[in-house]
């Protein structure tokens, strides 16, 4: 996944998606672990972009 | 031939003058001219005169002695203007002769309300002629007038000026003082535009300054006009036609700080007035500071919106976070749940589940193998 491409909001979709599929048991329990550690790295890339723009606007 | 004396006439002439008018007063009405005023003495040297449309058909020398001449200053104090020539009055006067001076009047009382009137009535003709002849730029409305000068909008920010004043007057001074040494530490740029602004001829001097002004072909964003600690009776170049007309439709705003609170001057009223040179600077410096100020107030919503979206996308993260976390199989088997597999693939079909078949249960730090001995239907199954 080429997060650095992605904007805050796109990342935020995304995550958004994984967790509706989940939550609407789209993803069987073998898909789940990948769709987790997408996630992961996706909240990992929003709180980075976060801190980023916190600093950027002191 | 039998001659006398010249003074024995002479004292025949102040004989019959004395019998004649004694130390009788009468009030006249005339123009004065050839003014000359002692002010450490409080003496005036003037004539009186009167005029057929431009020819003066009657004149006479007159003094005003101590006793006349606190009604020269009356008329200074009320009026703001010189005694000076040129200005119709009514004064009391007392015929009296010198045999070495000859025939004068001494003024004994000037009724100030009469010159007073003249004055106002003047004013009121220059205003009316201003509006009259602008084919329709100058309007009086209630009295205040709305001139074309006045309706230039001001730049947001003021930062270049042109600077009309008398050199080294308390004006240039107080005005460049508050304008460069502001609280704010805004700099300006102010080119000078120095001229006599008191006498006689001082509006034609001002007039000059105003053409110079627009001749420079420099984008000044405003004029101002200041004059301070000079005469306070000084103010009659700013009554006149000519330098009002060009104020009225100057192609920059003008500010007046022409340093009188009691009168205002017909020059003021067809400009922005603000009374004293402090108070033109203050202005201006104000002008700008309520740019900075919407700046800083946009500034801050600005800020205070980015940080409301920060401090959402965080809440939405954690929250999802949160979500992610009560999905994941770890945390569900730290609970107390297992994961059943068979062949190495989830059971998620229960009805695959057959009896002999091996089975691999996960549960937290462990797996175990086992074998499908009997199948119940679960109790709590709906």
């Amino acid at each position: 996944m080429k997060n650095k491409e992605l904007t805050f909001s796109e990342a935020q979709l995304k995550l958004e998606e994984i967790v509706s599929k989940i939550e609407s048991n789209e993803i069987d329990l073998e898909a789940l672990s990948i769709k987790l550690k997408e996630a992961k790295e996706l909240v990992k890339f929003c709180e980075e972009k976060l801190r980023t723009i916190e600093e950027n606007t002191k | 031939m039998q001659a006398i004396n010249l003074s024995q006439l002479l004292y025949k002439i102040d004989e019959t003058l004395q019998s004649q008018f004694g130390y009788q007063t009468f009030w006249i009405k005339a123009e004065i001219t050839d003014v000359k005023k002692y002010e450490s003495k409080r003496w005036c040297f003037l004539k009186l005169i009167e005029k057929k449309d431009t020819e003066i058909i009657a004149e006479m020398k007159a003094t005003a002695w101590s006793q006349g001449y606190v009604f020269i200053e009356q008329f200074e104090r009320l009026t703001q203007q010189h005694f000076a020539n040129g200005l119709q009055i009514i004064c009391k006067v007392k015929v009296k002769y010198s045999i070495k001076y000859g025939l004068s009047f001494d003024v004994l009382e000037i009724d100030n309300s009469f010159a007073l009137g003249q004055i106002e009535l003047q004013k009121q003709a220059t205003l009316k002629r201003l509006v009259d002849e602008s084919n329709g730029q100058i309007i009086k409305d209630d009295e205040q007038y709305f001139t074309p000068n006045k309706r230039l909008k001001l730049p947001i920010v003021i930062q270049k000026i042109a600077l009309i004043t008398a050199q080294n007057s308390d004006g240039q001074r107080d005005f460049k003082n508050e304008l460069l040494n502001n609280n704010y530490g805004y700099t300006f740029e102010v080119d000078e535009y120095l001229c006599q602004i008191q006498g006689d001829n001082a509006h034609e001097n001002i007039i000059k300054q105003f053409e110079q002004i627009f001749a420079s072909n420099i984008n000044y964003h405003c004029v101002a006009m200041v004059r301070g600690g000079g005469s306070e009776t000084d103010f009659k170049p700013f009554e006149q036609y000519e330098l009002a007309k060009l104020v009225a439709n100057f192609h920059l705003p003008v500010f007046t700080g022409i340093g009188h609170d009691r009168n205002t001057s017909i020059v003021d009223l067809m400009a922005r007035q603000l009374k004293t040179p402090t108070k033109v600077a203050a202005h201006i410096v104000e002008h700008n500071f309520m740019f900075e100020n919407n700046l800083l107030y946009q500034l801050n919503q600005i800020e205070q919106n980015v940080h409301l979206k920060i401090e959402r996308a965080k809440q939405s993260i954690i929250n999802l976070k949160r979500l992610l976390m009560s999905f994941d199989p770890n945390n569900i088997l730290k609970k107390g749940y297992a994961i059943l597999k068979v062949n190495n693939v989830i059971v998620s079909n229960p009805s695959l589940l057959k009896i002999g078949v091996e089975i691999e249960t996960i549960i937290k730090d462990k797996t175990l193998k086992s074998v499908i001995k009997n199948i119940n239907k679960s109790t709590n199954e709906e």
